[in-house]
């Protein structure tokens, strides 16, 4: 029997739910395979940042690497359809567009200009919202002026920008100390994640605009994988659909335990008052990406998505 | 495979003197090319994101704090301050040395700056009231190797890149494995002070002598409440408490004090930029080593071993650690020697249930002990030049010193709540 | 001739990397006086505060190795004579030189294809920040070069008067 070994990248720490997702993947990975198949799992940044690990990925430097998925727009600017501001309803309309006819054929489209594959379609990672000490937000008026944290992704400082806040783009593991000392008034994050750095102790609002969605994915270098015998590869499909499944029910669970435990601990939760609102704040962004991504009839066909 | 290439390619080239940023570059390059030719754009990416993180932006404003405070002679007034408090008894001027490296060290971010502004004070008047050579050097050595917990600390901003713990976290657990030391050694040095009749230092002062002493030394004691208060009460980020330390110390020499001339800050800058760049290599190259290891599964292979599983395997994984460091610590020293070993020991350490916190304590204790063990050590020359003693005498007499700063490293291990307690209760 | 060069070299980008901590040390007491008096945060501060770093530790960190200042394990190197020493610092020189060029190779391969994308907050070319250590490994190329030159120099010599 044929073995292979390879390296799969996190750059969050393995008690992390989408690392856990990970580790379910590696573990029915190597039982479907019958020991075929092991991933070493290098969470916590040891290879480096998503975008480099994505670019260790496309090198074939090492195997796979779980990243954001929007690390792609750099190297296939569709992609970027996927990550437009209020664009999905909820994380199940979200999965439902990504893993289905329009995101299988945009990730197609990369793993032929970049010789990366996509599994694990889609891990939800939203719906992000924004958390602040300065006033709750229910329209988009209430963003003006305020610094917001935001990850290194273009169309999320645009976003912040059309809705009138200062977008900082700054590494997660500041954002505690930073919001502590004022040099942010806040961020934003999917619920789950508010537990992570006690956002309760810093921020005193956390404001449902659930501006986007995002989500995330396993890259895995195409020539590799590629190079596996076909029923490896259909054991590691399998074990993808699985550990998504799992993923997303648990996914849903950790957002309600969040905001109950947040809301415990005094942080005050609010919807905001209207979305339609927030959509025209950020007509400006899709002015800017319509052309890029496929057009209008793109981004209606995704609004269009049961 | 990769691994045994790193280790014997890294130990190879740092024996043929190569420099160790590019003895630990080119270990990772070695096994790169010869495990299938993985392509060398890597070890550029991961060397410019080493270099180009920044938290890193507070060493440089540290190191300058440090060469400011050595060049103004800030530091004479704080040996004064020592003396007043601790000169007066048996073996006087060695307790100075452990008191003055400490209140020093609470303002610099670096040891061997420590080492050499307080030796530089008290290592020729210890000799001249009667100390031997060998013990004075071995004293001045101990006492900042010792300090060398106190923050702030570049040792820590280094390993809080390496670990993802808050530098804010990491300095406050500091103190209080600090203060344990520098207790240790006093105990020591007052134990040998009866046994060999150690010089009296001081008469005991006079109130009138206290309140003047404490007068000269205050400004300079106000600037370790702005670094630590600052950092720690959410006011500054460490960066931020560096360069307004860095004001201040501007002031009190430029205005206050008036020890320093304006010619002397291109001699200051020069040497921070050295020292600074010595390290960001050093550290440039540890991500690339690090990148290499986790490529090659060693931190997963390491936390699975069999020895470190169940309930009792962080023990076996602490003395193991501590073991290891202290052996690499007698060839290897500071930074580079906790750049390779973190990346190692991290992930097992998580696993075994060790807080993070905790290891980067004892990662950074068991460093400063490299650093004053023979026959390398930056703190051993340091201790050597600015006393008359040779490298052999200082060698005899620090012996007794690391035994007793390794029973207390045990002890740091073992008790982690020494470690844990202060930053938990501060929320940290 | 190429040591005359890189001295003065030295001597000008030491006295620009002496600008950059200064620059350094006043772009961090403006961020807190932005923040604290007059309540404006910095948002560049910090992208531009590294790049700073990022060029000053690169380029003294070239210097450095030219003055041979860098952490080394000197063990067999002290054990040698002033002649062995001579011939041991080969390897030292081959391995610097080895480093150098593959930094400057794949440090301007990586720069080059990062050509296009730009930095999030100040929009400038990723090139730009990629571009120093190609610009590093030159740097520390010459410095090697030179010390080659040097350790000839110096085994011809002691050889001629051993003659
Ligand atoms: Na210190
Ligand atoms: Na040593």
């Amino acid at each position: 029997q044929q073995t292979f070994d390879a390296t799969l990248a996190s750059v969050n720490s393995p008690d992390f739910l989408t690392v856990q997702a990970m580790q379910m993947f590696i573990d029915l990975a190597r039982e479907k395979t019958e020991g075929g198949v092991n991933f070493n799992l290098a969470a916590n940044g040891q290879m480096g940042s998503q975008k480099e690990t994505y670019e260790q990925v496309m090198g074939g430097i090492i195997e796979a690497a779980h990243v954001s998925g929007s690390v792609f727009g750099a190297s296939l600017p569709e992609l970027q359809l996927l990550q437009l501001p209020f664009l999905y309803r909820d994380n199940a309309h979200m999965v439902r567009v990504v893993s289905g006819e329009i995101g299988q054929g945009l990730y197609d489209k990369l793993e032929e200009a970049t010789g990366v594959k996509v599994l694990m379609l889609a891990l939800a990672d939203g719906p992000r919202s924004v958390w602040n000490n300065a006033r709750p937000i229910r329209t988009p008026a209430d963003m003006n002026g305020l610094t917001i944290r935001v990850p290194e992704n273009p169309i999320m400082l645009d976003t912040f920008q059309a809705l009138g806040a200062l977008p900082t783009p700054m590494p997660f593991g500041e954002v505690y100390m930073a919001a502590k000392q004022g040099v942010i008034d806040g961020g934003e994050s999917p619920p789950y994640a508010l537990g992570e750095f006690r956002a309760w102790e810093v921020g005193k609002y956390f404001s449902l605009d659930m501006h986007t969605s995002g989500h995330a994915v396993l890259a895995i270098n195409a020539d590799w994988y590629n190079s596996l015998p076909e029923n490896y590869q259909a054991a590691l499909e399998e074990a993808s659909a699985e550990s998504v499944a799992w993923f997303n029910v648990e996914l849903e669970k950790a957002n309600e335990q969040a905001m109950t435990d947040a809301a415990s601990h005094g942080m005050e939760i609010n919807e905001v008052d209207d979305l339609d609102a927030f959509r025209e704040a950020v007509a400006p962004v899709y002015a800017k990406y319509a052309p890029i991504v496929g057009g209008e009839a793109a981004i209606q066909a995704v609004i269009d998505t049961p | 495979m990769i691994a045994i290439i790193v280790f014997v390619a890294m130990a190879v080239y740092l024996l043929l003197n190569i420099p160790v940023p590019v003895a630990v570059s080119l270990s990772a390059m070695t096994a790169m090319t010869l495990n299938g030719g993985m392509d060398l754009q890597v070890v550029v990416q991961r060397m410019f994101y080493g270099l180009n993180n920044y938290i890193y932006l507070a060493i440089p404003l540290f190191v300058l704090l440090g060469q400011i405070m050595m060049t103004a002679k800030i530091t004479e007034r704080l040996v004064d301050f020592a003396l007043v408090l601790v000169g007066h008894m048996r073996g006087g001027l060695a307790q100075v040395a452990v008191v003055a490296c400490a209140v020093m060290s609470s303002i610099s971010g670096s040891s061997s700056a420590d080492a050499a502004a307080t030796g530089a004070v008290l290592g020729p008047s210890m000799v001249k009231q009667g100390y031997s050579p060998g013990f004075a050097s071995a004293v001045i050595g101990a006492a900042s190797a010792g300090a060398a917990l106190i923050p702030p600390s570049i040792t820590m901003i280094v390993y809080a890149s390496l670990s993802n713990v808050s530098i804010a976290r990491l300095f406050v657990a500091g103190i209080i494995p600090g203060i344990l030391v520098g207790a240790a050694l006093m105990f020591a040095i007052w134990r040998s002070a009866i046994k060999y009749n150690l010089p009296v230092g001081t008469e005991r002062p006079t109130v009138k002598v206290v309140g003047k002493a404490s007068a000269r030394a205050f400004l300079v004691l106000l600037a370790p409440i702005i670094i630590i208060g600052g950092v720690v009460g959410g006011v500054f980020t460490p960066t931020e408490s560096a360069a307004v330390a860095v004001l201040y110390t501007l002031f009190l020499a430029f205005v206050v004090y008036r020890s320093l001339r304006l010619r002397d800050m291109i001699g200051v800058l020069e040497r921070s930029l050295v020292i600074t760049a010595q390290l960001m290599l050093t550290l440039a190259a540890a991500s690339i080593f690090s990148w290499i290891i986790a490529r090659a599964g060693l931190p997963n292979q390491v936390a699975q071993l069999p020895i470190f599983q169940g309930d009792s395997g962080w023990i076996v994984l602490m003395l193991v650690i501590n073991i290891v460091v202290f052996l690499l610590g007698i060839f290897l020293e500071g930074s580079p020697l906790l750049v390779i070993v973190t990346p190692i020991f991290l992930a097992p350490a998580l696993a075994a249930g060790i807080d993070p916190t905790h290891l980067g304590i004892v990662l950074a204790i068991n460093l400063a002990i490299g650093g004053i063990s023979p026959p390398f050590g930056m703190l051993m020359f340091v201790a050597c030049a600015v006393t008359p003693a040779t490298m052999v005498q200082f060698s005899k007499a620090i012996v007794p010193f690391i035994v007793l700063i390794c029973a207390v490293v045990l002890v740091i291990s073992y008790v982690p709540q020494i470690t844990l307690w202060l930053p938990d209760i501060l929320n940290l | 001739m190429l040591s005359r060069f890189l001295k003065r070299l030295d001597a000008v980008v030491m006295a620009v990397s002496m600008v950059g901590l200064v620059t350094l040390f006043v772009v961090t007491l403006l961020q807190v006086f932005m923040r604290y008096v007059a309540r404006v945060p910095f948002v560049w501060s910090y992208e531009f505060l590294s790049l700073v770093f990022l060029f000053t530790s690169a380029l003294v960190g070239a210097i450095v190795l030219g003055r041979k200042e860098h952490f080394t394990v000197p063990m067999i190197a002290d054990a040698l004579g002033p002649r062995g020493k001579l011939w041991f610092e080969l390897f030292s020189i081959g391995g610097c030189a080895v480093f150098s060029l593959i930094i400057a190779i794949d440090g301007f391969r990586v720069a080059w294809r990062l050509r296009n994308t730009t930095t999030p907050v100040l929009g400038i070319s990723e090139a730009i920040p990629n571009l120093i250590l190609p610009v590093m490994g030159v740097y520390m190329l010459l410095h090697t070069i030179n010390h080659l030159h040097q350790s000839v120099y110096a085994l011809t010599r002691k050889e001629g008067q051993a003659q």
